[in-house]
């Protein structure tokens, strides 16, 4: 079955009339096709149809409910085998279920309806089961090294290489960098294009856990561990299990907690709180901070060992600032994306709106570019974006000064232009407020380097 | 069995009429097709007790079982599932027999009603 295909059901009834009764019923909803056979046989000749679910009865002329199910089961183990009985025997219908039968449905007066509902949500785990298959390709092309990381800076290169080594390998991997680098963005990547990538991958963000709760989310509990512990719970790192866990803000964990997350470590076993069993644990950690590590456990503030044991191989993330063309190679490819998931054309980007995204300096690194350009898309007419759709607003108000790296004329120029917008164009009353020549500011108009508004 | 014995319907379309999402054509080709059932369903089962072959008897009633009950036809009800389950090790060929005109004529007269119930309905 794909989206748009009809979704195909086997009716298997020899009694004609009520065949009828159940094939009219189903096919009332238009994206059923329903067939009815009468025999096991047919049932089987026809299976090159790929029905996407059969309904049989359980007493056929040529076969029992049973043997067909058997049959059809060795030939397709997926397939939903919904069995369909006069049969009221508990142990008849418990022998199906236990062979397979997606569903047993007695005939009655209510049949056509638990029928239609039981198709109905084998229909829907169908579609799910298919989404779940396309969004793992997607989620898997989407974290290939070359389409989730952009950029061709000698930076960003060296750490392809890296994550490359990662990846090949199981080593544990301690990635750092400012904020928005894109730590989680590498983490998943390493992830997706390792051996593990068809396991679960689990973030947990330690600055975003209360530190009382923390430890029974990394580590979970038994029921009646502590007040409000109704029932057992695993934790991220069994959650994680096979697969890898992402250890956040590791630099924000208390040295209690480190003290337990290093035995983890240590024995590759887990024990949950408020019990005693050992679980087995074989799980990459990756862990990332914007903090340095190293000048953590100089201050005390991070265990020595637990260092060692984390650092694995070490990554640092480059700020935006130092990956130069990079910037608008990503910026290019905000704006694809931007389009894309709003449906426009892609709007494009002139040339003084590239210039004036070179010369900032990007606290907030590729989360604070996107951020940008978002708003640029939208803020431009749509065919393309300017200079003046172009704003920063850096999280520190203060940083504007600092962060734009402008000569004093282009300052200059911006402060010229902001009071003659302030004064409506009045170039009299602004040489005034500014203390400056009326000559300069027609100058600066003269020669276009600022305009009226 | 007197028809004259069954002024009214002895069936309930109520099922039937759900199912059919008010189409009058579907209902007019349930009630061909039952009418068509019935009389092949009697045939074959005269067929079989001249061969005394139980099994087939077994076969044939449960095959109508499920449309009987459908169309809530209760004075079989009892007959069928008895028919369904006979004892081929006991000679009970006179009872079968018995029992076998007592549904058909039952399903004679079922037709019969559908039939009229059908044409009234297409009026």
């Amino acid at each position: 079955m794909n989206a748009k295909s009809p979704f195909k059901i086997f009716i298997v009834e020899d009694d004609p009339w009520y065949g009828q009764l159940l094939k009219y019923h189903l096919s009332l909803n238009p994206d059923y096709e329903v067939s009815l056979l009468t025999t096991g046989k047919d049932c089987l000749d026809q299976l090159s149809q790929k029905p996407d679910v059969v309904c049989i009865d359980y007493n056929l002329p040529d076969t029992t409910g049973d043997k067909l199910l058997t049959n059809l089961k060795s030939v397709c183990a997926t397939l939903p085998v919904v069995v369909i009985s006069g049969q009221e025997e508990i142990a008849v219908a418990l022998n199906l279920l236990k062979l397979g039968a997606a569903e047993y449905i007695v005939k009655d007066e209510h049949t056509k309806d638990m029928l239609w509902n039981t198709v109905r949500q084998l229909r829907e785990n169908a579609t799910l089961r298919r989404e779940l298959t396309e969004l793992t390709a997607l989620v898997e092309t989407k974290f290939s090294f070359e389409k989730n990381i952009i950029g061709e800076s000698p930076a960003l290169k060296k750490t392809f290489a890296l994550m490359q080594k990662a990846a090949s390998t199981l080593i544990n991997v301690s990635i750092t960098g400012e904020t928005g680098t894109g730590k989680e963005v590498v983490a998943k990547s390493i992830h997706f294009n390792s051996d593990r990538k068809k396991k679960p991958f689990v973030t947990v963000n330690m600055a975003a856990i209360p530190a009382d709760l923390l430890e029974s989310e990394l580590f979970g509990h038994e029921r009646g561990a502590f007040t409000g512990a109704v029932a057992q719970r695993i934790g991220k790192f069994e959650e994680a299990n096979g697969g890898t866990i992402f250890l956040d803000e590791v630099a924000d964990l208390d040295l209690n907690l480190q003290a337990k997350l290093l035995r983890v470590l240590q024995e590759r076993e887990v024990v949950r709180v408020g019990g005693n069993q050992r679980v087995k644990l074989d799980v990459r950690v990756i862990t990332a901070t914007h903090k340095h590590l190293g000048e953590q456990v100089k201050q005390k503030q991070f265990r020595e060992d637990l260092y060692y044991r984390v650092l694995g191989l070490p990554i640092e993330l480059p700020p935006l600032r130092e990956r130069g063309q990079d910037i608008l190679l990503l910026a290019q490819h905000f704006v694809n994306e931007f389009a894309a998931i709003n449906k426009i054309k892609s709007p494009q980007l002139r040339p003084e709106a590239k210039e004036k995204l070179m010369h900032y300096n990007y606290p907030g690194n590729v989360r604070e570019l996107k951020a940008v350009v978002d708003l640029a898309c939208v803020m431009g007419n749509g065919a393309e974006v300017t200079a003046h759709d172009i704003c920063f607003s850096p999280a520190q108000a203060d940083q504007e000064f600092t962060v734009l790296e402008k000569t004093m004329q282009q300052y200059s120029c911006d402060i010229i232009a902001f009071y003659l917008k302030k004064y409506n164009n009045n170039v009299v009353l602004v040489a005034n407020k500014l203390d400056i020549g009326k000559s300069t500011i027609y100058n600066l108009l003269k020669r276009n380097e600022i305009s009226l508004s | 069995m007197n028809h004259e014995t069954h002024p009214e319907p002895c069936f309930d379309l109520t099922l039937m009429q759900q199912a059919s999402n008010g189409n009058p054509a579907f209902m007019q080709r349930m009630i061909n097709l039952f009418c068509v059932q019935a009389t092949e369903t009697i045939a074959a089962w005269h067929t079989a007790i001249a061969g005394n072959d139980y099994d087939a008897i077994r076969k044939i009633a449960h095959k109508i079982k499920p449309t009987l009950d459908a169309l809530c036809i209760a004075e079989v009800h009892n007959d069928i599932r008895w028919l369904e389950t006979i004892d081929s090790r006991i000679n009970l060929r006179h009872d079968v027999l018995v029992v076998v005109n007592r549904v058909g004529h039952v399903l004679t007269h079922v037709a019969e009603q559908l039939q009229s119930t059908g044409q009234s309905a297409t009026n």
